[in-house]
């Protein structure tokens, strides 16, 4: 099988699992004791007004009806009607959506930048102070509740120190492009704005990044410790080839792709904390609306969290695999 | 000719031999001895919370306005709440709860998944490959995010939490046994039962899973920590226990809105959660090492 039919593969085996999570999603949120209708027009509405809002939303038809319908919907890009912001899913998901996005990919891209150094110096230094310390923090990154850590941050860097916003994303910059508040600053030639984005991205993107880093620096450590007993690894230095050379060449490239592959893995542990992270920092992304959302059991709005995040994980995890190709040429797709 | 005999008391012998060296290769790792010793501390404070706590009635509904958020001092060791409650004695019940949602959830994922996972794995055919099936559209979000959809569905409870985490997490363990079952079903012993005619439910439950149980075991152990964190996580979004239940996370909740002039509140009940997970994954990772067991650790935990 070559790259493209596998890719092609395995992406239409995507379609199967999102389709069977959309049916999942839809029959938790439908099978509730309680009347999401009657939830929403609170206890002064009329018997008049719950039958048309029922009507109008659908939710006095069949429930195989509906959920075709949804999906039908859910292809033409519409998630349904909101009925906690009174306005289209879609258009929230649209809004809410980047700053996931982009705290997610920056936690992610420290948890790599910070990682892959620490992990490298550990292995050099196996056995030694180093070696010992990263497996210490190692160790705390895991175990550390993320909303904890975050709430630690905030008490230390913006109400004592005052270095770093508490809360929120800051002011967007004036042009919107991606949505992501960083890159948009850049694209407008407003180093400024990027500025003041990236220090309300900091303690957010810190707080969730510490498990994923902790977890890239072992394998970074492990990977690159069985390369060097590796003969290939032997042959270099006996060639007299410098340390620096053969660490960041050839072993770092090996050692890489096994950590690789849990990193798709781990951007869904990024997702799942992000629930707790931007409740935290009041963070206005999908997984601060998701919460919202709960609360009011808003279902349209959970059903289409559930489902982006699902999807984005998938997505990702898709990337990973297609790198993986990239960087492992051995690899048969089978 | 004694020496081929085989005697049960041997056998029980040579397994009271092996358990003795897992036991002092065990103890050769301070960390996994220090995490033995927090777990135990745990289970040593859920147990005997009524009588280790300074203040036992704090632990539930109890007011007390005049001590209100008083910083920690030798009355109150870690301070007191808003409504005067000694945290140190609610952190000391909240242990309780946390393991009490740990060994609940696994127990359901366990008894789910194991079963399911053998089934897909060693009847295999079309009723595995929907197992399996199912399990990718399970996988497929995180745990944390599939247990907050079911949430939204149910009252905000702190049993209600048990069965939303529970509910996302038994594929990780059908995707466990799945794969042991695979590597075990084509060793000899299991051949050798299959040709005396065992069935295949005495293969299955008798032949195969005690065998797999070691790195069930550890998966246990680590994903006890990632359970507590998962479940304090819901209750800090207020989507599991309530106040004034002393459950860390929703302790973390209500102590957050006085920060920063009162940060032991939020602190001290971080500062539990934090010293519980380190403490199962030092003894998983201890026991990994003992049992030499491979597993995929560095897993999305939530």
């Amino acid at each position: 099988m070559n790259f493209r039919t596998y890719l092609l593969r395995r992406t239409l085996h995507l379609v199967p699992v999102l389709l069977g999570l959309s049916v999942l999603i839809f029959v938790i949120s439908r099978v509730i004791p309680g009347d999401p209708v009657r939830l929403a027009l609170g206890t002064e509405a009329t018997e008049e007004q719950v039958r048309q809002l029922r009507e109008q939303t659908g939710l006095d038809r069949p429930l195989v009806v509906q959920y075709v319908a949804y999906v039908a919907g859910v292809l033409r890009g519409d998630f349904g009607y909101s009925l906690r912001t009174h306005r289209n899913v879609t258009k929230d998901v649209l809004e809410f959506f980047p700053a996931t996005l982009e705290l997610t990919t920056v936690a992610m891209a420290l948890a790599v930048v910070l990682g892959v150094p620490l992990g490298i110096l550990a292995a050099v230094r196996k056995d030694r102070g180093a070696d010992h310390l990263s497996r210490v923090l190692a160790l705390i990154g895991v175990a550390l509740p993320r909303f904890w850590l975050a709430i630690l941050l905030q008490l230390a860097f913006a109400y004592h120190l005052r270095l770093l916003p508490t809360i929120g994303r800051g002011p967007a910059p004036p042009t919107r492009i991606t949505g992501l508040y960083v890159v948009d600053g850049l694209l407008g030639f407003d180093p400024a704005a990027a500025w003041i984005s990236l220090k309300h991205l900091a303690m957010p993107a810190f707080a969730l990044s510490v498990g994923t880093l902790a977890q890239v620096m072992r394998l970074i450590r492990a990977g690159m410790i069985e390369e060097m007993r590796r003969d290939y690894a032997l042959a270099a230095q006996s060639y007299g080839l410098p340390p620096n050379l053969i660490i960041y060449k050839y072993l770092l490239k090996n050692a890489f792709t096994a950590t690789l592959t849990i990193l798709g893995l781990s951007y869904g542990f990024l997702l799942g904390n992000a629930f707790l992270v931007e409740t935290v920092f009041a963070w206005p992304g999908l997984a601060f609306y998701g919460v919202d959302a709960l609360r009011f059991k808003d279902f349209n709005g959970v059903i289409a969290v559930t489902l982006v995040i699902g999807a984005a994980y998938a997505v990702v995890n898709l990337i990973t695999d297609i790198l993986y190709g990239y960087f492992d040429p051995r690899i048969r797709y089978e | 000719m004694s020496e081929v005999l085989a005697v049960p008391g041997h056998a029980r012998a040579a397994r009271g031999q092996e358990w003795r060296k897992m036991w002092f290769r065990f103890t050769r790792s301070p960390l996994s001895v220090a995490g033995l010793s927090i777990v135990v501390v745990l289970i040593l404070a859920a147990v005997l919370a009524p009588v280790l706590a300074p203040y036992p009635r704090h632990a539930g509904v109890f007011v007390d306005f005049d001590r209100g958020l008083q910083p920690p001092s030798a009355r109150n060791w870690l301070g007191t709440d808003d409504a005067g409650r000694d945290i140190l004695s609610r952190i000391i019940f909240g242990a309780r709860i946390s393991l009490t949602l740990g060994v609940v959830v696994l127990a359901i994922a366990v008894g789910l998944g194991v079963p399911l996972g053998l089934i897909a794995g060693y009847w295999g055919g079309r009723v595995g490959d929907w197992i399996m099936r199912i399990t990718d559209v399970f996988l497929a979000v995180p745990p944390i995010a599939l247990a907050l959809a079911v949430t939204a569905a149910l009252r905000p409870t702190l049993t209600n939490a048990m069965i939303a985490i529970a509910f996302a997490w038994w594929p990780w363990y059908t995707r466990l046994v799945y794969g042991q079952v695979l590597s075990l079903k084509e060793q000899q012993f299991v051949e050798a039962s299959r040709s005396l005619g065992a069935s295949r439910w005495r293969i299955a439950f008798r032949e195969i899973l005690p065998n797999a149980w070691s790195p069930i075991i550890v998966k246990l152990t680590l994903d006890m920590g990632f359970v507590i964190l998962t479940g304090s996580g819901l209750s800090f979004l207020g989507l599991g226990a309530q106040p004034p239940t002393p459950e860390w996370g929703t302790m973390i909740a209500e102590g957050r809105t006085y920060l920063p002039g009162v940060w032991w509140a939020a602190t001290f009940p971080g500062l539990a959660i934090f010293v519980a997970v380190l403490g199962f994954n030092l003894l998983g990772d201890g026991l990994r090492d003992v049992f030499d067991v491979e597993i995929e650790q560095w897993r999305a935990a939530n």
